[in-house]
């Protein structure tokens, strides 16, 4: 069975190569067997592709061209040239000719379709001169298949496409993603499919944590969840973070955030979840929360909080779950 | 052939975010004709990395999270309830059953495979394992689809377990890899310069590898060969970074240890948590041992024991921390356990009905999907195949299940086949 091939431990093999004892000749060899491998797989790998509808009626429009004018001489009876063209596993593969018959995307390199346009004079052309002529409509119905890759949707592809596909996003927001992933931040809309995007600065590399904080200002209210964990952010974020007013979710666990920061979150109208666990915050702190009035979970295990600043918060707002300890 | 296959399209990561999970809820919705949840309001799943405990050689059902003290077989072991009302489970779960709040128990799961290696593998790829082709895990989809949130750690990482396991990057980018680690207590191996070799030498053979790399590409410009070189780039951030503390369980208070419990399955549930908390996406846990053909009660509750304990730990710092919610925890499973006891006591294989267990990542807690039927042996109610189970949680972590990707044979594959997620539970 497959899984017996030995499956790349990359990941550790490169910390070996790079800090363990010198390799030995052998090591060496099966290192450069694995990159062989992997080379072979890379090609397989940029085989998949994409399905959609287009590429369906592209196939279904060309094979009907196929089946009318060469099925007869290139089909299951008879493999003229010994050239198959009704079938997946052999339409690709060169007959006689030793010429590649279809080149994903090249029409031009294609023998198959060079054939079909070939002067009727000439030795090579298809279908041989004695039979009918494709019509122009017909000609191009193969260029265009070919043209956009050549794929081949046979039924068992067919059963696995999707019903629905909807799109989310827009291009403004995509590029925005992008340009703040830059910096290793990682932003991604959020799973619930309303457009709205997450993003987790505690990953940003270090020295980008400013240029990740600029580029989180053009979000502005697509943003519903923020996760600041482990940062040092300045007083000036916490102040302006009212400007997101779409957020639901903020994550300060083990951030410098202070009491005085807080009082800025009563001005998010949406803020349902707050994570402050392993935060400097003591009931000073937690007294502001009484009045951000859409919070129903807080994170307080780990900070200066009191059981007595806890309860008083609870009264405040008995519909709050505290998380406390 | 390959010439051709060159050709082809290759997938863009971009498209693929694209496809959006309402279309999911949209299905999901219709799915459910079970009206139970119909009067509920379908949460939002938050889920953006996975703690995949997986108990290997197959759990006994009936002795853990679905008992059946009704039937003749059950043998010496007892329900006990949970703290949630009508909620049973075995007595050798007493920890969990204290937090039965926060997980909702499967107990309708159905496999079609009933040997080890074809049941992980199914378990772990939601395809059955059949030819040459090689599925990838969904710690491989949910680092491909929606990229590794950390900078520096792998975003796919396994404890335990054996190294090579189904279910890892399959067809994919050989990146997307999981990052084997045999013993929680040893960290990362090779993480330190060998004593050997100085800072000075280490910098040269880099250099060596880069030329050696550069002639290599110039030569053979794919993308595997690309990521090879990815790996050296991403090994070297890591040994410079001060993210590997997270393997490091020595950064945890004594008593936070303890808590976790003193065995190799505690320590892994630890580093787990520590690894999600620095942004690892993907954590398998294996806590092996469970193919209980003799002794099938005495294996089962020493099995139990540091399960209930260490999940139970786990379950509590995440959501101490806040990160329960963000943070779907699994245990699976390839199948149950016969209800009827064996000639040694034991009990053997039995895919037909078996259960698992969600929690976290937007799951409700406090519930019971499906059911088995009065012995344990077929599913009574609401079946769910491992592809749902596969959906479910890729449908947690807005994964594009409805998506289609294409093998390099031209077979086309989805994250967890065609599997319908159970959104009922979230
Ligand atoms: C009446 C029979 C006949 C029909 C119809 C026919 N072919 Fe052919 N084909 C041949 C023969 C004979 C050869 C081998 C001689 C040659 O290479 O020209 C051949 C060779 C080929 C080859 C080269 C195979 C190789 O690699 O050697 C291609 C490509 C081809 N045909 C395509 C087509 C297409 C496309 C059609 C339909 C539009 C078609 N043929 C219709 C008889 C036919």
């Amino acid at each position: 069975m497959p899984l017996s091939t030995p499956q790349l431990r990359s990941f550790v093999f490169g910390l070996a190569l790079l800090a363990g004892p010198l390799a030995s000749p052998a090591e060496e060899m099966a290192m450069e067997e694995m990159q062989m491998d992997a080379m072979m797989d890379s090609m397989q790998m940029d085989a998949m592709h994409g399905m959609d509808e287009t590429s369906i009626e592209l196939f279904d429009a060309a094979k009907a061209v196929l089946n009318s004018y060469c099925y007869e001489c290139h089909g299951a009876t008879k493999q003229k040239g010994d050239y198959r063209l009704d079938q997946k596993s052999t339409i690709y593969s060169p007959g006689e000719s030793e010429e590649l018959p279809v080149v994903p995307g090249k029409p031009d390199e294609s023998a198959l379709f060079k054939r079909i346009t070939l002067d009727i004079e000439h030795d090579d052309v298809m279908p041989p001169p004695k039979k009918a002529r494709l019509k122009e409509a017909e000609i191009k119905a193969i260029k265009d298949w070919i043209a956009a890759g050549a794929i081949w949707t046979d039924e068992d592809v067919r059963s696995g496409l999707p019903t629905t596909y909807v799109e989310i996003g827009d291009e403004a927001t995509n590029a925005l993603i992008d340009k703040i992933n830059e910096t290793r931040a990682k932003a991604e809309y959020n799973a619930w499919g309303d457009n709205s995007v997450r993003v987790d600065l505690s990953v940003t590399d270090k020295d980008k944590l400013k240029e990740a904080i600029i580029g989180l200002k053009d979000f502005g209210t697509r943003l519903a969840w923020i996760d600041c964990s482990y940062l040092e952010l300045s007083e000036s974020f916490y102040k302006n973070i009212s400007q997101y007013q779409n957020l639901e979710r903020l994550h300060l666990d083990n951030s410098n955030v202070s009491n005085e920061d807080l009082k800025a979150l009563s001005d998010l109208p949406k803020l349902n979840y707050l994570n402050l666990y392993s935060t400097k915050i003591n009931d000073d702190g937690i007294a502001a929360l009484a009045a951000c009035k859409s919070l129903n979970k807080v994170f307080l295990g780990s900070t200066k909080v009191t059981k007595a600043g806890v309860e008083k918060l609870q009264a405040a707002n008995p519909e709050l779950t505290i998380i406390y300890k | 052939m390959f010439k051709e296959l060159n050709h082809l399209d290759e997938l863009s990561r971009r498209k693929f975010i694209q496809y959006s999970a309402k279309a999911m809820l949209g299905v999901g919705l219709a799915s459910t004709s079970n009206n139970l949840w119909g009067s509920q309001i379908i949460g939002k799943p938050t889920a953006k990395s996975v703690i995949y405990i997986y108990l290997s050689g197959g759990m006994s059902h009936i002795d853990t999270f679905d008992p059946k003290p009704g039937w003749e077989q059950q043998g010496p072991v007892q329900t006990i309830n949970t703290n949630v009302a009508g909620i049973r489970v075995s007595e050798y779960l007493p920890s969990l059953a204290k937090r039965m709040d926060k997980m909702a128990i499967i107990r309708s799961m159905t496999s079609t495979q009933g040997a080890h290696e074809q049941g992980t593998y199914f378990m772990h790829t939601s395809y059955e394992q059949r030819g040459t082709i090689k599925h990838p895990g969904l710690g491989a989809w949910l680092n491909t689809m929606s990229g590794k949130t950390n900078s520096t750690l792998p975003g796919n990482i396994r404890i335990g377990g054996s190294n090579n396991a189904p279910g890892g990057a399959g067809f994919f980018d050989s990146k997307y890899e999981p990052l084997h680690l045999g013993d929680p207590n040893n960290g990362l191996p090779y993480i330190k310069r060998h004593q050997s070799i100085s800072e000075i030498e280490m910098q040269e053979r880099l250099a060596i590898a880069q030329m050696m790399d550069l002639s290599f590409h110039q030569k053979y410009p794919s993308k595997k060969v690309q990521a090879y070189s990815d790996v050296y780039d991403e090994a070297t951030r890591l040994m410079r970074s001060e993210d590997l503390q997270a393997f490091d369980l020595n950064k945890e208070p004594q008593s936070v240890r303890a808590r976790y419990g003193d065995t190799k399955f505690g320590k892994g549930c630890l580093l787990a948590r520590r690894l999600v908390e620095h942004g690892v996406r993907f954590v398998e846990v294996t806590h092996g041992g469970w193919d209980t053909h003799n002794d099938n009660h005495e294996l089962v509750s020493n099995l139990s024991n540091p399960l209930d304990q260490s999940v139970s730990a786990l379950l509590d710092d995440l959501h101490l921390r806040g990160l329960l919610e963000e943070t779907l925890v699994v245990i699976g499973t390839e199948f149950g356990r016969s209800p009827k006891i064996n000639v040694n006591s034991g009990r053997d294989h039995h895919p037909k009905v078996f259960s698992c267990v969600l929690a976290g990542g937007g799951i409700k807690g406090g519930q019971v999907y499906g059911a088995s039927d009065e012995s344990g042996h077929s599913v009574a109610e609401s079946p769910v195949t491992v592809p749902d189970f596969n959906a479910t949680i890729a449908y947690s972590l807005g994964l594009p299940t409805d998506k289609v990707v294409y093998s390099p044979s031209g077979r086309p594959f989805q994250v967890a086949h065609k599997g319908q997620a159970l959104t009922g539970l979230f």
